[in-house]
């Protein structure tokens, strides 16, 4: 752990499913991965498993506290990842309803 | 019916691992359209740049080893990309490297690739899906692609970020 996650350890780590569904379940509170259990309707061995790849991307913490563990997201990586990707995603938009236009030229005839 | 108004902005852009993403679009065209704009120069040059932008090299040698370029000048700037096709299925499939001439030690006969594009073209009752899987070299590479994306200046605010996941 403790080593500085790169944004494309991150950007992984979002592009699985199950894990933006727990982002989304811890939402802004804490939770305990029973409780994640509980919301998600999936193993324990399953929440653990892609908790710890998040804790791994930086994207979510944990806090020990007596016999629980209570985590939460990192609201603050997470924006910066979402927002790279929303970014990067608008700019790819841009060309690809340029080149739509380019098709539908071509479809009709004139190009 | 969906009209093509309705696919403006409806490209998929989605990580699929540290070093590689994929684009996914649909075109009410046919497979052979898509595949023409993509390769033909004086098709590219109306899509690929920037809105303000002037064109100063355009190539497209469409073989097997065949190499492509695209520069041009923008405010106060020159942006260049070159690579060569490694695989060439018209109209379905195109495998092709892309190298940034603005990295350091870059230059139009530097043959270093940051990515290998794979794109693929899929037709279904008039309707092609386009597929790229973007595989870049290094998980550096992948995050200066993404930031290069943060010129559009979008701001998403704490608010959506469950919905920006949702839907991701």
């Amino acid at each position: 752990m403790a080593s500085t996650p790169t944004p494309g350890t991150a950007l992984a780590a979002l592009s699985d499913p199950v894990r933006r569904d727990i982002l989304a379940a811890l939402g802004p509170d804490e939770a305990t991965v029973s409780q994640l259990v509980a919301r998600l309707a999936i193993s324990q061995p399953q929440v653990s498993k892609h908790l710890a790849v998040l804790r791994e991307a930086g994207l979510v913490r944990v806090r020990p506290a007596g016999k629980w563990r209570w985590y939460s997201v990192d609201g603050a990586a997470l924006e910066q990842v979402v927002r790279w990707l929303e970014r990067f995603s608008a700019t790819v938009n841009e060309r690809l309803d340029r080149l739509d236009d380019v098709v539908a030229e071509i479809e009709e005839g004139r190009a | 019916m969906t009209t093509r108004a309705d696919r403006k902005g409806s490209a998929k852009v989605a990580p699929v691992s540290e070093t590689a993403y994929e684009i996914e679009r649909k075109f009410d065209a046919s497979a052979g359209s898509v595949f023409r704009a993509l390769t033909e120069p004086e098709l590219i040059k109306r899509w690929w740049g920037y809105e303000d932008s002037e064109w100063l090299d355009c190539q497209a040698d469409l073989r097997e080893g065949g190499y492509w370029r695209n520069s041009l000048r923008g405010d106060g700037y020159v942006v260049s990309f070159h690579g060569r096709y490694r695989e060439i299925q018209r109209p379905h499939r195109l495998v092709h490297t892309e190298v940034y001439e603005g990295a350091p030690g870059g230059g139009p006969d530097v043959d270093e690739p940051l990515t290998l594009i794979t794109t693929e073209l899929v037709e279904d009752g008039g309707v092609t899906t386009l597929r790229a899987h973007v595989e870049c070299y290094a998980p550096e590479v992948m995050q200066a692609v993404f930031d290069s994306g943060m010129e559009s200046g979008l701001q998403v605010s704490y608010d959506r970020l469950e919905e920006v996941l949702a839907g991701a």
